[in-house]
């Protein structure tokens, strides 16, 4: 064995997801929303929640800094890293979700 | 020799015997009392203020965890609250009674016997508003986060207590409710420990409208909320009244707490809709 390997020994990763950020009522709707529709524009997302542009802007600001929604194209998508810990995290707040095969 | 009449004679028997009652009595009186020291005192006060402190924290922690967890577990947490508080305040009463009685098995029949008269006659009604809330815990009328009406208040049950229930209003006004209304009231209660509670929406037509039409309008508005609850039905229920038509669309939110922002939603986007399709209203005041 070489000087240098046996100075960098190799290590086992241990991959984790990163771990998905406290979120409000509020956003639980916009996220489930999103997830409905797979790609959505802002305005599409607010006809979709009956509510204000504005109000719903406000909280997709939130979640883009977040790093759990992404806006490409104009087109909102949830962020596949957080799909496991977001279905989850509503289902057991009482959303509507499709039982595992 | 004193001649004494029959009735001085009983007259003193009787006053003899009651003499004897009465120092029974007070030896009965002297071997259920232990002996009270100020330290004993202090202790006992100590005692009361650490379980006031221990409630008052169960209470803040159960609400504070019960906030944070997922909603399905909300309920299930701050139902556990009356159940600590109750656990506290038996051992609570228990420590004292250790401390201030001697309680043989006779001491404790005798002081039974004694605390029910009194209980009884000076503190009737709030016995029995405990004796309900004990009852209560394994009747379960109500439990915290329940929404229920007693005596024409509704809202949320946000604590439960030994003697009553506090209850928070759509107002946020805080309405206490002695358990023992639990005898002679009513209660209704929407929820029943689920986290859904029906909401019915009421929407009023002249007898013209096209009913196929607007029931289609109602049913599309309660599928498309964001709040509804998919899982569970919904229907449109149509009255004739004198004055027109009375279309009640009744629906649950995912979460009963927003019951009122929910009926919001449903009437808000209802109300667009069947402006666009130019749909009347009734055309005679309702009365």
């Amino acid at each position: 064995m070489d000087s240098e390997t046996q100075n960098n020994p190799v290590k086992a990763l241990d991959p984790r997801l990163p771990k998905l950020p406290d979120l409000s009522a509020e956003e639980h709707y916009v996220l489930f929303s999103v997830l409905l529709h797979s790609k959505i524009t802002l305005s599409h997302l607010a006809i979709s929640l009956g509510d204000d542009e504005s109000n719903v802007q406000h909280l997709v600001q939130i979640l883009c800094r977040a790093d759990v929604l992404k806006l490409e194209d104009n087109l909102l998508t949830v962020n596949p890293l957080y799909y496991p810990q977001l279905r989850d995290e509503l289902d057991y707040n009482n959303f509507l979700i499709a039982e595992d095969e | 020799m004193i001649y004494q009449s029959p009735l001085i004679k009983s007259t003193l028997i009787f006053a003899q015997s009651a003499g004897e009652a009465a120092n029974e009595t007070a030896e009965q009186t002297r071997e259920i009392l232990a002996e009270v020291t100020t330290w004993k005192v202090t202790q006992a006060l100590i005692l009361i203020g650490c379980a006031y402190i221990f409630v008052q924290i169960i209470d803040k922690l159960v609400n504070f965890i019960s906030e944070k967890v997922h909603r399905e577990w909300r309920l299930v947490i701050k139902q556990s609250q009356p159940f600590w508080r109750m656990l506290i305040v038996s051992l609570v009463a228990v420590i004292l009674m250790n401390l201030f009685l001697n309680l043989s098995e006779n001491n404790l029949l005798a002081i039974t016997g004694t605390v029910a008269v009194a209980l009884g006659f000076a503190f009737k009604d709030y016995v029995s508003s405990v004796i309900a809330g004990l009852i209560g815990l394994f009747e379960v009328p109500y439990r915290v986060g329940d929404r229920v009406t007693i005596s024409n208040h509704y809202g949320e049950i946000v604590s439960y207590g030994l003697r009553a229930i506090h209850l928070r209003t759509p107002d946020d006004n805080i309405v206490v409710i002695p358990h023992n209304k639990l005898w002679t009231e009513a209660i209704s209660n929407a929820n029943t420990g689920e986290l859904e509670a029906l909401v019915v929406t009421q929407f009023y037509f002249d007898h013209d409208l096209d009913i196929e039409l607007v029931t289609k309008i109602l049913y599309r508005v309660a599928y498309t909320s964001k709040y509804t609850q998919l899982k569970l039905p919904i229907v449109v229920i149509v009255e004739e009244k004198p004055w027109g038509s009375l279309l009640k669309l009744k629906s649950y939110p995912m979460d009963a707490r927003d019951e009122f922002i929910y009926q919001t939603d449903l009437i808000k986007r209802a109300k667009a809709i069947l402006g666009k399709y130019g749909i009347a209203y009734p055309k005679f005041p309702v009365w």
